[in-house]
């Protein structure tokens, strides 16, 4: 959410820049019915330009027709141009495992998912990067809330088991907060590697803290189901080809559980200073899941 | 962001530098930086307008339309006029710059 002052400089320029728009068309009607005509307006153009530049390329065409070649180590922004539907961006998410992305895809990504379900999402939050922000998430067990918790104290997917040791963040109740919240953090927490962040190592100590129990929206592309999430524990192991974890309810508000107990995922960090979007399942804010 | 043939001159990414100190959260960042160019991009286009005869406007947007980034648009437009377009543009950068970092001072 955005802090009051920083209103003000918004909608200045806003204004200025709706001062120039209606100073353009007013001195070059011609200029603006062209362009209108055209089916772009000065506002767009880059993302006009960014289509005709794709066009051009032809290795961006092929990968365009073959969409599920892998592409490791390759830039995908010839994926991306806008997302007119929750449907395009769900099949281009898709296609980006494994993938990289450039700044503005990032945006495009960003602005779209914000537009579909109402919050806000960054691939990037006080210089912080995930390793990666697609792959495969596996079920997690429930995690310890306190040092005599035992699942039968568990509300929901006791079916799914206790972890033997408490998540790496620490027990979620630790007497300071409520446990109101604590409870909630233990249903929707996910589990990231960690321990493969470049300055993981040198940065430890900070990190940790910055990392822990910090909030994230996953998204499902199969089915566009998508929850808010807390970081609850570091994995899983490199070894085991997933990326990430999902508590019982999240992966079961995502569509796998009980079903399957891994499924591809979007994971990106939610853009949240207020801390005002509750954990659990996101709706769509223009229709429904596919 | 992709590229327009006059963006060398403009330089923007100078207050795009300064947007991405401003204490703001990432998603109002990405709305100033984003009003910010569409401003720049009216006004560059109107000092342009202003400065081509009317008789080649719509050559000029065809082209532009075709090939946005072309850095060839900027000898169309030399070819046609008397002014120094580039600096004329630059000029044009500056002012603009100085009256964003204004609104970003006062923020």
């Amino acid at each position: 959410m955005s802090d009051p002052v920083q209103v003000p400089l918004l909608a200045k320029l806003e204004q200025k820049r709706l001062m120039a728009q209606s100073e353009f068309a007013k001195r070059h009607e011609y200029a603006q019915k062209w362009l209108e005509d055209k089916g772009i307006s000065l506002e767009q153009i880059r993302e006009h330009s960014k289509r005709l530049l794709t066009g051009a390329t032809l290795s961006s065409a092929l990968l365009l027709s073959a969409p599920h070649l892998p592409l490791m180590g390759k830039s995908v922004t010839s994926h991306i141009r806008t997302f007119s539907s929750i449907q395009e961006l769900l099949e281009q998410l898709k296609n980006l495992f494994s993938g990289k992305l450039d700044e503005e895809t990032e945006i495009d990504i960003n602005n779209t998912i914000k537009k579909y379900y109402g919050v806000s999402t960054v691939f990037e939050l006080d210089n912080n990067r995930l390793p990666t922000y697609f792959g495969s998430m596996g079920l997690e067990q429930h995690l310890y809330r306190f040092a005599t918790d035992t699942i039968d104290q568990h509300k929901n997917y006791q079916q799914a088991g206790l972890a033997p040791g408490r998540g790496a963040f620490g027990f979620f109740f630790d007497g300071r907060n409520s446990w109101s919240e604590a409870e909630k953090n233990e249903e929707y927490y996910i589990v990231l590697q960690t321990f493969i962040i470049p300055n993981w190592n040198t940065d430890w100590a900070t990190l940790k803290d910055w990392y822990k129990f910090r909030k994230f929206l996953v998204i499902n592309p199969q089915n566009g189901q998508a929850v808010v999430a807390v970081l609850g524990d570091s994995g899983p192991a490199v070894s085991t080809g997933k990326v990430f974890g999902g508590s019982p309810e999240v992966m079961a508000d995502l569509g796998f559980y009980p079903k399957y107990t891994r499924g591809d995922v979007i994971v990106l960090f939610l853009d949240d200073p207020g801390n005002e979007i509750p954990l659990g399942p996101v709706k769509f804010v223009g229709g429904t899941t596919i | 962001m992709s590229k327009l043939f006059y963006d060398h001159l403009i330089l923007i990414d100078e207050i795009i530098v300064e947007i991405e100190t401003l204490r703001i959260d990432v998603q109002t960042k990405q709305k100033v930086k984003k009003t910010v160019d569409e401003l720049v991009n009216y006004k560059v286009m109107t000092r342009i307008l202003d400065l081509l005869p009317k008789n080649h406007h719509e050559e000029f947007l065809k082209e532009f339309h075709r090939s946005p980034a072309d850095i060839r648009h900027l000898q169309f437009i030399q070819n046609r006029v008397e002014t120094d377009v580039a600096k004329e543009l630059v000029k044009l950068g500056e002012e603009i710059k100085k009256e964003i970092r204004k609104e970003l001072k006062n923020q």
